[in-house]
């Protein structure tokens, strides 16, 4: 039995043995009077075999077509194959009570070279010319004010499902994992990516998404703001790692340094003194 | 009040009555008329517009007769070779006429004639406006009116003027030899034609019938699957009928009747003409799913309001792919702007104000055709703006350094009941109101950022001491 698990291809074979001859298992157990323990390990084995079986499915997709990459090498690395996933959602959680803008807008402005970049601004606070010092493209922007998020949801499945938008970013304080999974769906039709922003009190709840991130406001110095992302999710990727991000309110300069802990913790010890 | 510009000078080419009474003619230029009345309205002059308006017209003047022609600038001749009988006499129709462009918010001149050239000259220039000419009067009525009643060009015109004929009976006294020679060839045909010595034939305006397709159902139907089909059957039907013209549609309006008669009708606008069955069905389930509705339908019609020729859609054979995602987009704009209605759906711009709040432009997708990709002369300034900018900035309280004079630094602020404490504070950044539009206060924007790293802009008004958050940078 050993030998069956540590070669994942293998399973699948002795399962559909198993199907043609239901005693092909259980030749190597000549009393079979355990019959109860061998369908629960049956039952165990089936489902890895659906697991690796969704699994090849979900990984063939995105392994021929390009990554995106940010630009930034920091968040490069961490990301699973180099870049981000193209046809997939990707979340952006924030602890604060507003959406964090600037991870996404960072991942809208690499995805723009190759398309239309489609904001939901439902809370109507997105400010362009912010977002135009920090590179994003304003002629290739489409803003979306959305009457109720009903509404929004439906625009933003729309904006994934359609080949010439290349990220659509999107807020949403509640979302339930059809919802989530319907927008994940239409990502892999249309081909762009999907950047959604949620409050971190959505961690535990289900996902569907490639990579999700935690972002959190540092101290930062005079004109310099500082945030922490953390890979929390990201089959692949470095997962648990963190990056500082930097930007430099005088000259827009960004940069994303990796592997600061000393620093985290040092701005913890910190909050937790005060 | 019409302009046309020529050369650098403004001249008009249409003043209304009340200018008029005040002394302006065509031919003056801006300035001066401006000298005469104070605070005229004036718009630019649109000969083309004007010609599509005429053509219009024409086709709408077709109920009166078969042959309705245009002739420009300003005239349509309706043959009315046996319209009498139909409308009774010539009198009641005229009658009939007049009223009508009148309720379509026209005045004209009017004349019956046996001769569109001497019709013309009695709607021009007869002092008694709807006169019918019976055969046997035309020269007769003619003969007073002057030579331009006869359709000529401006040149020939003049010269006539210089040799001193002025009315169409002394024309008719010069030896008709003499007449091209020095009028121009022009004069002696369109004598002719007035008096019928010469036909002058009409080409009528092709009658455009509106593309339309419609429905009705013995009972009221509800169920989706059936309003589909309806709405397949439709379009099917609609495009068989744009393809004979070699047009795509360009604006829709879908009219869904219910029960009690009432209407719901739903416009549809694209970017391009399209002919393409499942992009139109798409559209049609848009604007289908903003309709509420309690009861079933009994009639649905799909009209075309606009149509375009489709001859440029072959033309981008070497760009098919970045047409194709163009497309698309166009697609999906018009599906947004439909279920999301106008104003939903926006392209951003730099505008060139130095107030925060005015230093961008919001316009609507469908204005801004956002394929076509422009680029902006504008370079997004380089100083620090938030990424949220709250559409109205909030009063907050803010605790300030300890300072003898106005600049002291703020330290602490209260917002929505909880305290910050500012640990790194940059500015001010000193931006002045717009004191030529009345609102001349100044404000002192900062960026604070408080312990945890989270940072806003706010900003002080330097006349009242008073502090206000105006954006967050993102956190």
């Amino acid at each position: 039995m050993n030998i069956t698990l540590t070669r994942s291809t293998g399973i699948l074979p002795v399962l559909e043995a198993r199907q043609r001859n239901p005693r092909f298992l259980n030749s190597n157990r000549p009393h079979g009077q355990d019959a109860r323990a061998t369908n629960n390990f049956m039952r165990i084995i089936r489902s890895i075999g659906g697991i690796l079986q969704t699994l090849s499915e979900s990984e063939a997709g995105p392994r021929d077509s390009a990554r995106i990459l940010t630009g930034l090498s920091a968040i490069d690395a961490l990301l699973p194959g180099g870049g981000l996933t193209p046809r997939a959602m990707h979340e952006i959680l924030s602890p604060t009570d507003m959406p964090s803008l600037f991870l996404p807008l960072l991942f809208a402005r690499s995805a723009a070279k190759t398309g239309w970049i489609v904001w939901c601004d439902f809370e109507k606070r997105f400010y362009p010319p912010a977002a135009a010092a920090l590179g994003l493209p304003l002629e290739k922007l489409v803003l979306l004010r959305p009457t109720s998020e009903r509404e929004q949801l439906w625009a933003a499945t729309e904006c994934l499902r359609s080949a010439g938008v290349a990220a659509c970013v999107m807020s949403a304080a509640r979302l339930s994992f059809i919802q989530a999974r319907r927008m994940q769906l239409a990502a892999e039709r249309g081909g762009g990516i999907g950047l959604l922003l949620r409050p971190a009190k959505a961690m535990s709840q289900p996902y569907a998404a490639a990579t999700r991130w935690l972002v959190r406001p540092e101290p930062g110095e005079r004109t310099l703001q500082r945030w922490s992302a953390q890979l929390i999710h990201g089959h692949g990727g470095r997962v648990g790692k963190s990056v500082l991000l930097e930007v430099c309110h005088e000259t827009h300069h960004v940069r994303a340094l990796a592997a600061m802990g000393h620093r985290t913790n040092r701005a913890q010890a910190a909050a937790a003194s005060a | 009040m019409l302009l046309r510009s020529v050369a650098s000078r403004q001249v008009v080419v249409f003043a209304c009555a009340r200018a008029r009474e005040r002394g302006i003619k065509p031919g003056m230029t801006l300035a001066e008329a401006r000298a005469m009345c104070h605070g005229l309205a004036h718009l630019d002059h649109d000969p083309a517009a004007d010609a599509r308006s005429l053509g219009r017209l024409a086709q709408w003047m077709i109920r009166y007769s078969p042959v309705a022609a245009v002739e420009p600038p300003d005239a349509i001749f309706l043959d009315m070779t046996g319209s009498q009988r139909l409308f009774g006499d010539f009198f009641p129709l005229m009658k009939r006429i007049s009223g009508e462009l009148a309720q379509l918010g026209f005045s004209a001149g009017l004349a019956i004639a046996p001769t569109p050239g001497a019709a013309w000259a009695m709607a021009s220039f007869a002092e008694k406006n709807g006169s019918i000419t019976g055969p046997e009067e035309v020269r007769a009525s003619l003969e007073p009116l002057p030579v331009i009643s006869l359709r000529l060009s401006e040149e020939s015109a003049a010269a006539m003027h210089l040799l001193g004929i002025e009315t169409i009976a002394q024309l008719q006294k010069l030896p008709r030899r003499l007449l091209p020679a020095r009028c121009g060839s022009m004069a002696l045909t369109r004598l002719d034609q007035a008096l019928g010595l010469i036909a002058e034939p009409l080409t009528g305006v092709q009658e455009r019938k509106q593309i339309r397709a419609a429905l009705e159902f013995e009972f009221s139907i509800e169920s989706l699957e059936m309003l589909w089909e309806v709405f397949k059957r439709l379009i099917a039907s609609v495009i068989s009928q744009l393809r004979r013209h070699g047009r795509g549609a360009r604006r829709l309006a879908l009219e869904m009747v219910i029960e009690k008669g009432r209407a719901i009708v739903k416009e549809i606008h694209l970017s391009r003409p399209s002919l393409n069955p499942p992009v139109l069905l798409n559209l049609l389930r848009c604007a289908f799913e903003t309709v509420k509705s309690n009861s079933g339908f009994i009639a649905i019609s799909l009209s075309v309001l606009a149509s375009e020729s489709l001859t440029d859609e072959q033309l981008d054979l070497f760009d098919q792919e970045a047409r194709a995602a163009d497309q698309e987009m166009d697609h999906l704009l018009e599906r947004l702007r439909i279920r999301l209605g106008t104003g939903a759906v926006l392209t951003a711009a730099l505008a060139p104000s130095h107030l925060p709040e005015r230093a961008f432009s919001l316009t609507d997708s469908s204005q801004a055709n956002p394929t076509r990709n422009k680029t902006s002369t504008l370079i997004a300034p380089l100083k620090s703006r938030p990424l949220h900018l709250l559409p109205t900035p909030t009063e907050i309280r803010a605790m300030v350094s300890p300072s003898a004079s106005g600049d002291a630094l703020p330290i602490a602020l209260v917002h929505h009941g909880s305290n910050f404490h500012i640990v790194q504070c940059s500015g001010p950044e000193i931006i002045s109101g717009m004191w030529w539009e009345g609102r001349g206060k100044t404000r002192e924007y900062f960026e604070v950022e408080e312990q945890t790293g989270r940072r806003f802009w706010i900003f002080r008004v330097s006349e009242t001491r008073r502090w206000f958050l105006h954006g967050i940078f993102d956190c």
